[in-house]
């Protein structure tokens, strides 16, 4: 394994190598040339220019009626010359090798005045394909804004910044992958932000190696505190509105090109419990469900190793009036409840893993058709019990309740040790189990900052938005967690003035 | 110069400390174990139903003990290491430094045999001890290994998980006989000293903050928190008592070994009946803390005095207390560790108002020359 | 590499070796009834009741496995029956334990011992004393629907809902081991195909030494608990009047020296006549007074009947002298047993009709 490890790192060496060798701009130009698309000619019109550029990458509007009319119609001697006549913005002349390979690659058009020479007009015509900004899939909700992120960063980004008109609204990006390049945006707004989580966020940015990003979620678990934690370090979400309030709390957030799902942190677990909805509801309601969402969270994760428990070791626990049924329902079963249980979680899983593979439609018709009959006919051959069956199922739903869909992944798994903990020590080895992972999330840090946080270490501020959220008038003050430089949303006089009767 | 040499010795970075209110729940977890489960019996063999007020009297003795405590490391500089070797020197000091590590290691000890004790006698009779003492020891090597502040964390949520289970102390109430709590107090002075030297017992741990004091920020904050955590514990050790009163006759409290355990079983709700499972589950979370901050208080001095990695003298005294627990079997050997842990205890306890006055002393005379 | 092997390592031995041996519910016999008789040579005979949970359909209809072995104590009772099972037994879930008249009036102090120190057991378990044999009590079904031994644990629970006071294994231990205080248990009885709690039986240690009847039950419970249900038929002029108490509370004080102390006895009892059978006179004022006097005159006869007869067999139900132990600092427990004969206990009830001669 580490010999692996070593090898890994010496990859990035050998391709700095071969980007060095196409040092001039001819070698650069004769390797494009190995691709189809890569067009180069010399253009004979009014001014006489080579012109190169790649017609996958280019938008042929821009270079039909901008740039190809204006080389035509008017004579350009220079590079500076073209640079002031072509109507097309932000065009620069430039003869930096790296800064030509880069813009060329993201389909700007390379212009020379002749084949050998090394300086260049740039210009950007750079053809953007991408999906029409869509309703939320993953993350949906019933009210409030209905747009999530996209593949294409500046639509994106476009996204946060309508919702959020200011200069303070800080934009920082950089290119991450040896290969790939892929920009990668870190987005937080000046003057609440604490610096520090920036610099972190910059830092281990900055120090990711890696060869390509395909996908935000590489970069939550390449840049976690500990990424050998089933629990997800980052929060992510694909809903526009809930980065800008995350933002404006004082978050900071990531986002990578090519990636419909935005990056905020730091964070904390019960964040991962709270869904948009919450704050689109009156307080109270919002309190309830989200009790609810957590009561079914620790139902999901504790109730089959609870089944285990108490049917192989403390059947004392089981009231007389429910004695009849349990038994009952498990007195032909040729297996002890572990392995039942196992099993049919295996099985549900599995159902889950199928749906989740397959097209929408035939998807759902699996879920049902492998739900109801395969529970049906396995209650009926002997094999589980339905009192199994309906705590399982149960339990199934109750992990799809979580609104973030990395926790849900992790709530599926992290009940497979409880049930070993059962079945090893009944009650008190779920205990030991918790313990453990009560201790893990103490441990944890998202971006340095402490992952269980409003429960340890204890501030009671944040918790008027944990478990329980409050209404927003008792929610002056912005969470602690982030050590915030304003920490003030609004003026917590004015917003609990005390009105009189009839004033 | 010796206050040069204090301040370069514990200079804990800023982000391991911990504020002030925690002392709070560092204490009171500390002081709440596995004791609590059963200390009632050993109260009423001395003085009889009269046993509450030997525990108001423990707590307010405990408070001056706490006093002392804040009085000789305000300015003792740091911890019980430092203190011992401004007063004794390096070797004596260090020795001295070294049976309080004892003391530590002994106390952890001593909670994990008597848990390990409770669930083979309640739950899984035929336990095999030395699976379990492992994986209950890698447990408390993973918390350990995780620094102060995890185990300040660890206290934390297990203050919070024992709450509710206060709230189980309702049912033998209920199921009681509430006259028996009328103040008559039929038992002599010395009785009641002696069940108030059996509550000190269980009230042990406070003393743990000798060497956790220079974790805390803004130590003297915390004077206030930490009293407030002792109170908080002589109240549940008060309302236990109470409760047991209620619910045992006093001559039935005598045969009951594990009072509280005994009581959860009358606890039934629609889907559950006899409670003293779940109880026992939920009791670890009351009792790693004990056995987390013993040990880490345990190999904390042996960093401290030979400046060794404590990483790696924490695996050591894991592997040290875990061949003993597996060994050792039977109710009188674990009361003999029982008494043995007490006897020490009570004699630190008498020990920190003699250190007091060395110190004093030992400044006076500095301070002269 | 090593690391992750010697991890992997571990974990596979705790799996391997940490299981306890286990078996899940449905494989153990879930004993939730026993009963002790006298047995043939000194021995006992124990009685269990296992249910029989057939497979989903018919679960109504309780079928009951009834095993009957005769050992020398009652643990070695479970030894026995475990011979004659074909799965382990488990006593966690004893909901009721009866033990017969017989063997009773000998001597039950072995048997509380071993119910009291046995982790398995609940404490909220009934127990019970059988006027005849416990083994023809537990062997004859009762219902269709449920088993003897929730019949009997919905008997018991139900009685003391209302005439019965509150017993279960904690209160008879309580008092088994109480300075100054005696337990009682209720009394079973099989009729033709029914079985009824037929009165109390009080113990001396654990030597039954005394019962009062059924109808007696009522007095007691009123001395002995605040209580708010319960009925009592009472004769008046010639015919009998169904009352029923709507609250009742209890107070004991205590004066004089210890040497020779005096209880006095406080009822207040609420109560609403519903039934006035064999009485030919209109419901009114004057004479529900007429009412209350004489209730008050019944029930002061019949709670200085039940205070005599406590007396005379030397057992205290009641609990005055632990009640004396936790007032008076200087209690001395040979000394109060010496004068309990003469302990003067009065007995104050006050009645209040609060309803009668509404018909609804």
């Amino acid at each position: 394994m580490w010999k692996w490890k070593r090898k890994d790192k010496q990859q990035p060496e050998s391709v700095q190598q071969t980007k060095k060798q196409s040092g001039t701009l001819s070698e650069f130009i004769q390797a494009m040339k190995q691709s189809e698309d890569f067009v180069h000619y010399e253009l004979s019109g009014n001014t006489r220019c080579t012109i190169s550029y790649l017609k996958t990458m280019c938008d042929s509007k821009i270079l039909n009626r901008s740039v190809l009319t204006t080389l035509n119609e008017e004579s350009l001697h220079t590079l500076h010359d073209m640079k002031e006549r072509i109507p097309v913005e932000n065009v620069r002349v430039t003869s930096k090798i790296n800064l030509i390979e880069e813009k060329v690659m993201f389909g700007y058009i390379m212009i020379q005045m002749h084949e050998t020479d090394e300086e260049v007009v740039l210009i950007p015509s750079i053809s953007l394909e991408s999906r029409n900004v869509s309703i939320p899939e993953v993350e949906f909700s019933v009210v409030g804004p209905k747009e999530a992120f996209v593949e294409t960063l500046n639509t994106n980004i476009n996204l946060i910044r309508k919702r959020l008109p200011l200069p303070q609204l800080t934009i920082k990006e950089m290119n991450i992958g040896k290969v790939s390049k892929t920009r990668v945006c870190v987005i937080y707004i000046n003057g609440i932000v604490n610096q520090s989580n920036v610099e972190t966020v910059e830092q281990r940015l900055k120090g990711i190696e890696i060869d390509h990003l395909t996908d935000s979620s590489f970069i939550t678990q390449i840049i976690a505190d500990n990424s050998n934690s089933p629990f997800p370090q980052l929060l992510d979400t694909e809903r526009p509105d809930r980065v800008v309030s995350n933002l404006v709390e004082g978050k900071v957030a990531i986002l990578v090109e090519g990636s419909p799902h935005a990056l905020t942190c730091p964070t904390t677990v019960v964040e991962f419990f709270g869904a948009s909805d919450d704050y689109f509801l009156p307080w109270h309601l919002a309190t309830a469900f989200r009790l609810i969402r957590l009561f079914a969270v620790i139902f999901s994760v504790l109730s089959t190793p609870l089944y285990v428990a108490v049917l192989t070791y403390h059947h004392e626990m089981i009231p007389a009036a429910l004695m009849a049924t349990i038994v009952s329902s498990r007195s032909d079963i040729p297996f002890p409840p572990i392995l039942e249980v196992i099993v049919l979680e295996l099985a549900i899983e599995l159902l889950r893993e199928a749906g989740a593979r397959l097209p929408t439609k035939i998807g759902q018709t699996i879920g049902i058709v492998g739900g109801i009959v395969i529970g049906t006919a396995a209650v009926d051959a002997g094999l589980t019990s339905n009192v199994l069956l309906i705590i399982v199922a149960l339990s199934a739903l109750a992990s799809f309740t979580t609104p973030v869909y990395q926790i849900g992944n992790t709530i599926r798994l992290i009940r497979f040790p409880f049930i070993v903990g059962a079945q090893l020590w009944g009650l008190v080895g779920v205990s030991m189990c918790m313990v453990f992972f009560i201790g893990h999330l103490i441990k944890l840090q998202s971006i340095g900052r402490p992952f269980f946080e409003p429960l340890y270490p204890l501030r009671v501020k944040d918790l008027k938005d944990a478990f329980i959220r409050l209404p927003f008038n008792k929610q002056t003050e912005r969470p602690v967690l982030m050590r915030t430089e304003d920490t003030q949303r609004m003026n917590p006089s004015r917003v609990n003035a005390k009105r009189d009767i009839d004033e | 110069m010796n206050k040069l040499n204090n301040s370069k010795g514990l200079n804990i970075p800023e982000n391991y400390l911990v504020t002030p209110t925690y002392v709070f729940f560092l204490i009171h977890s500390m002081q709440v174990g596995v004791g609590i489960l059963g200390f009632e019996k050993y109260l009423v063999e001395k003085a009889g139903f009269d046993a509450w007020i030997s525990v108001l009297i423990a707590g307010g003795i405990l408070h001056i003990i706490l006093w002392m405590i804040y009085r000789l490391l305000q300015n003792g500089g740091g911890d019980i290491v430092e203190i011992h070797k401004n007063i004794f020197g390096k070797y004596l000091g260090g020795f001295l430094s070294l049976l309080f590590c004892a003391y530590f290691t002994l106390l952890a000890f001593t909670v994990v045999i008597t848990f390990i004790e409770v669930i083979k006698v309640w739950v899984f009779p035929g336990l095999h001890v030395w699976v379990f003492a492992f994986v209950l020891l890698f447990l408390v090597y993973y918390l350990v290994s995780g620094g102060f502040r995890v185990i300040t964390g660890v206290c934390l949520i297990s203050v919070i998980i024992g709450l509710p289970i206060l709230l189980l102390k309702y049912f033998p109430v209920e199921a009681g006989h509430t006259m028996n709590i009328f103040p008559v107090i039929s038992h002599s002075v010395t009785d009641i000293l002696g069940a108030t030297k059996q509550s000190i017992l269980s009230f042990l741990g406070l003393e743990f903050l000798l060497i956790y004091y220079p974790f805390i920020k803004n130590p003297q904050k915390s004077k206030k928190w930490a009293h407030y955590g002792v109170f908080f514990t002589t109240m549940v050790y008060l309302i236990s008592v109470l409760v047991t009163f209620v619910y045992y006759s006093e001559e039935q409290l005598k045969q009951v070994v594990w009072g509280t355990i005994s009581a959860w079983k009358i606890v039934e709700f629609p889907f559950i009946e006899r409670f003293e499972f779940v109880g026992i589950a939920m009791w670890l979370y009351v009792v790693l803390p004990n056995i987390c901050l013993g040990l880490w208080g345990a190999t904390r001095i042996p960093k401290r005095v030979f400046n060794v990695k404590q990483k790696y003298v924490v695996i050591l005294f894991c592997i040290a207390i875990y061949f003993p627990a597996v060994l050792i079997d039977g109710r009188p050997m674990i009361d003999a560790v029982n008494n043995l842990s007490g006897q020490l205890g009570m004699y630190v306890l008498m020990y920190i108002p003699v250190l007091l006055v060395l110190k004093t002393i030992s400044d006076k005379v500095r301070k002269r020359t | 590499m090593k690391k992750h092997w010697i991890f992997l390592m571990m974990v596979s031995v705790i799996l391997l070796a940490g299981c306890m041996p286990s078996r899940s519910v449905e494989e153990n016999a879930i004993v939730q009834i026993v009963g002790y008789d006298v047995g043939e040579e000194e021995r006992m005979r124990g009685t269990v009741s296992i249910p029989q949970y057939g497979k989903s359909e018919d679960k109504q209809a309780a079928s009951e496995l009834y095993l009957t072995v005769e050992a020398d104590s009652s643990k070695d009772v479970e030894v026995e029956i475990q011979k004659q099972s074909s799965k382990p037994i488990s006593i966690g879930k004893l909901a009721v334990t009866l033990y017969s008249k017989e063997i009773a009036e000998k001597d039950l102090a072995d048997t509380v011992d071993v119910l009291s120190r046995d982790p398995r057991l609940s404490r909220n378990m009934f127990l019970g004393i059988v006027d005849g044999s416990s083994k023809d009590l537990i062997e004859s079904g009762y219902t269709q629907d449920e088993t003897t031994s929730k019949h009997l644990q919905g008997l018991i629970e139900n009685n003391t809902l209302h005439n019965f006071p509150s017993t279960s294994l904690h209160d008879f231990l309580y008092a088994y081991y109480a300075e100054g205080m005696d337990p009682f248990l209720p009394m079973l009885k099989k009729r033709e195909s029914f079985v009824e709690l037929s009165g109390v039986a009080f113990f001396k240690k654990g030597l039954l030494v005394a019962e009062v009847p059924d109808t007696k039950i009522f007095t007691f419970k009123m001395l002995k608990e605040n209580f708010v249900k319960g009925m009592q038929d009472l004769p008046f002029e010639g015919g009998t009047i169904m009352m029923e108490n709507i609250g009742s509370n209890v107070d004991y004080s205590l004066s004089g020296p210890l040497e020779n102390p005096k209880f006095t006895i406080k009822v207040k009892l609420k109560a609403e006549v519903n039934e006035m059978a064999g009485i030919d006179r209109k419901a009114s004022p004057k004479l529900a007074r007429e009412m209350e006097e004489k209730f008050v005159e019944y029930f002061n006869k019949e709670a200085d009947e039940l205070i005599s007869l406590f007396k005379e067999k030397d057992v205290d139900p009641l609990g005055l002298g632990n009640f004396t132990k936790t007032r008076k600092g200087d209690f001395d427990l040979t000394q109060w047993q010496d004068n309990y004969s003469e302990l003067d206990v009065d007995v104050q009830v006050d009645v209040e009709i609060t309803e009668y001669g509404i018909f609804s």
